[in-house]
């Protein structure tokens, strides 16, 4: 006490300051010290401590000396041509080190070979799983939620939408959800209303033209499909546009006050045999695109409840020449007899005559007064995007530029509201799904999605962002342009709509799992021309077999001769020895490769691949040999095994396939 | 005032396990995450369950069970990995990937895939063969925590 009661003036005064220096030092002392302790307790120096006992535990004492990564200290990659400072690796500090796989979570080696591909020093760690590079604690990198809407690290399916960012093919390896939510993209019809990089709009090939509604349609039909469509298509791809009872009335009354420019066909309905109709639709196929009754294919609509919908004389007029009313339709124009198309429509219309249920409306011809307003309702909801309509123009593109909705800036409230987590990927995931409920006011119509086709959309559309890669570190698929056949063939191939399927040059469908650019090489001429005319199931296994389209003799000629000449590939033909040694040797590897497991040869073997008997009449040799020795060169993905066959054994192996006899009864039959 | 205290514990109890019950619905849904179905896999796990899905569920099953489309075309039929994979080594089921089961000396019905997958494929599906290998259920309990940075 006795320095600090010095005798004076102004003493309370003076020893009052000293009471405050003293204490404002110790403050000093105490938060100098504070610091000092903080930083050595900093969590990445604890996790490195602690890495430093699991490593000498897990790698045993000889690694105990000191090496450079005793203090391996904050570790950072800096990226500046990316705009990234990663420091990720000063608590990960086993992610190269394959000695330390059994360690815990921050500590392993980095799963997989993805480093080898992308490596740290030029991707860093944020590119792939997101999160906040720059950050040292656990909080700060926002491995759990992010603070502040700052993004944070992805889970392993959102971790796709980043991959997607730099890697703009269609289709990347190794991401699904991805995969799927671009083809969905693609499929239905996004950029028809959104602008979207690396999507294009595609009109009226689905969509319907609309002119000439009234003849095609009833007003109840038009009104129940404009009030729910999923209420008569369950899979429809019009989206349910929640329109008020009043737009109904307004738009029903303008489609269908719209001219009637295609006279429809007339048939002799007193002769028309419903039966015999169904037997054609039988032969048909047409379930290989259309669903009925919940199986079928998805190309074309369901036919569940097709005769509620439409009339027979549209139906007949349709199934004659659908390219009259729909020139880009995806629907082939099937060679029938009239007296066949207008069975298949007696059928379709008697078969398939019931009204869904919760599919009615009235059936009152709407007023024509309110054309004008249904035409306002057409043109602000967007119609025309999809469909058709003479004389009305296409206009902008009614929604938002998607390019960046990967950075949107997030308004929370509506999810908090329905106690939903506040993230952008939540968002989109309720915005594609369930439009309304996130944002007031939504025109987009809500279309039906699942909620794995709503989880792929948001990966796919998370995947658009405004921060991206240089070019050069980016991927994409290689443009090309599109094939357009020519000629006689080129006629036959849009009539018989083969590309609907099957695809050359990278253009078509993908239903059909055999493109047809080297298809000259592979199947003999004589097969291709007969299988056009009356195609079987050649995989027991595959449900979508090619439609019995009723090709002529003569174009099946102009078909497969155009095939068998330029749809080739001179590397593949060749011939391969006969000689009964060899056909010995084949057999012998056969047997030895386990072929009948997926293959029926002679009587036995499993429903995967295509049946082995008879198929010298189907496949040439030369095909047969590159086929056998890669397989995955042709068709990637292929379950056909790779066996690393020389081609001397190919040869012999193809020899012995070869020489099977077809079987009696079935097969050619079919 | 026996009664009184017993009520009091009850209401207590009561009021404690509403309050636990209401904490985790009051948190916030991740209703994207809850649409991903969390089947408890790491990355490279759901990569092995993919390329199993394409490549050997038509005899295999789509979990392993012995029941593809194509299993009882088979003779040997292919068996449940429940059952059967534990007494395969890691090595062994590697060659059998690899070089099909011919390998072994066995049937020679499962084709080698070595030149069919890349080698981060054949990894992947060692590291699902475990979790299939596992006893019911073949994945693990969805409540568990999921790892996000593996």
């Amino acid at each position: 006490m006795g320095p600090l009661k010095p005798g004076g003036l102004g003493r309370g005064v003076s020893s009052g300051l000293q009471w405050l220096f003293a204490a404002v030092s110790l403050a000093l002392a105490g938060s100098v010290l504070w610091a000092a302790l903080a930083e050595y307790r900093a969590e990445w120096r604890v996790t490195q401590r602690r890495f430093r006992q699991v490593e000498g535990h897990l790698t045993g004492a000889a690694n105990s000396g000191a090496d450079e990564r005793e203090r391996p200290g904050l570790q950072q990659i800096w990226l500046p041509d990316i705009d990234r400072v990663d420091r990720c690796t000063s608590c990960h500090l086993g992610t190269g080190d394959p000695a330390l796989k059994d360690a815990p979570a921050p500590f392993r080696p980095h799963p997989g070979r993805w480093l080898e591909t992308h490596r740290p020093d030029r991707f860093g760690c944020t590119s792939c799983h997101g999160g906040q590079g720059e950050a040292t604690t656990f909080r700060g990198a926002a491995h759990r939620q992010g603070a502040n809407g700052a993004e944070p690290v992805a889970s392993r399916e959102l971790m796709e939408a980043r991959c997607g960012t730099c890697h703009k093919e269609r289709s990347p390896r190794g991401a699904p959800w991805l995969v799927r939510g671009r083809a969905l993209v693609a499929d239905r019809n996004c950029a028809a209303c959104h602008e979207l990089p690396g999507f294009s709009p595609v009109a009226d090939v689905r969509a319907p033209r609309l002119d000439g509604l009234a003849r095609k349609v009833s007003p109840a039909w038009l009104r129940a499909w404009l009030k729910g469509p999923r209420a008569y298509l369950p899979r429809s791809r019009m989206g349910d546009f929640r329109l008020s009872d009043s737009d109904v009335e307004a738009l029903s009354s303008f489609l269908t006050g719209q001219p009637q420019p295609i006279a429809l066909d007339t048939a002799d309905w007193s002769k028309a045999d419903a039966e015999r109709g169904g037997e054609v639709f039988r032969r048909s196929r047409c379930v290989t695109c259309h669903e009925v009754n919940g199986r079928g294919g998805t190309l074309g609509p369901a036919l569940t409840h097709v005769g509620a919908k439409t009339s027979r004389d549209w139906l007949y007029s349709w199934i004659r020449d659908p390219h009259r009313f729909q020139p880009k339709t995806l629907m082939p124009r099937f060679r029938l007899t009239d007296d066949e198309a207008r069975d298949l429509a007696a059928y379709l219309s008697s078969e398939f005559g019931d009204s869904p249920k919760d599919f009615h409306a009235s059936d009152a011809p709407p007023a024509a007064s309110l054309f004008a307003e249904g035409r306002r309702v057409y043109e602000k909801r967007g119609c025309y995007s999809c469909h058709d309509l003479e004389g009305f123009p296409r206009l902008a593109r009614i929604g938002p530029k998607l390019a960046t909705v990967g950075d949107r800036l997030l308004e929370p409230a509506p999810l908090v509201a329905r106690g939903l987590a506040a993230t952008l990927p939540n968002w989109i995931y309720a915005k594609v799904r369930a439009p309304d409920t996130v944002l007031d006011g939504a025109r987009m119509p809500t279309f039906g999605f699942s909620e794995t086709e709503g989880a792929s959309l948001a990966v796919a559309l998370l995947s658009l962002r405004a921060r991206e890669m240089p070019a050069a570190r980016t991927t994409q698929d290689p443009v090309r342009p599109p094939y357009e056949p020519q000629g006689e063939f080129g006629a036959l191939v849009r009539r018989y709509r083969c590309l609907t399927c099957h695809s050359i040059q990278g253009t078509g469908g993908t239903l059909s799992t055999v493109a047809l650019d080297r298809i000259g090489s592979q199947l003999r001429r004589e097969h291709i021309e007969a299988f056009i005319q009356k195609p079987y199931g050649i995989r027991v296994s595959l449900q979508e077999r090619m439609p019995h389209l009723n090709v002529a003799p003569e174009e099946a000629r102009v078909l497969a001769g155009h095939l068998s000449t330029v749809m080739v590939d001179d590397a593949l033909e060749a011939e391969v020895p006969s000689d009964a040694a060899t056909v010995a040797r084949g057999r012998q590897l056969f047997e030895r490769s386990g072929c009948v497991a997926c293959h029926i040869a002679g009587e036995k073997g499993g429903y995967v691949g295509p049946e082995l008997n008879g198929s010298a009449a189907r496949l040439k040799p030369g095909w047969t040999v590159a086929w056998l020795m890669t397989p995955q060169k042709w068709k990637p993905g292929t379950l056909e095994p790779d066996c690393g066959l020389s081609r001397a054994d190919a040869e012999a192996l193809a020899a012995y396939v070869l020489s099977l006899p077809a079987r009696k009864a079935k097969g050619a039959g079919r | 005032m026996r009664l009184g205290l017993k009520a009091a514990a009850v209401a207590g109890g009561l009021a404690l396990a509403v309050g636990c019950n209401r904490a985790p619905a009051a948190a916030p849904k991740d209703a994207l995450q809850l649409a991903f179905r969390d089947d408890g896999l790491s990355v490279v796990e759901a990569r092995g369950h993919r390329v199993f899905q394409e490549r050997c569920a038509t005899c295999h099953g789509a979990e392993g069970r012995g029941d593809g489309q194509n299993a009882y075309n088979l003779e040997p039929q292919p068996p449940s990995f429940q059952e059967s994979l534990a007494k395969l080594s890691v090595a062994d089921r590697r060659r059998v990937i690899e070089a099909g089961t011919a390998a072994l000396g066995r049937s020679p019905l499962c084709p080698p895939s070595a030149r069919s997958l890349t080698p981060d494929d054949v990894d992947a599906l060692l590291a699902w063969l475990e979790v299939a290998a596992r006893p019911a259920p073949a994945a693990p309990e969805p409540t568990r925590r999921r790892r996000v940075v593996r």
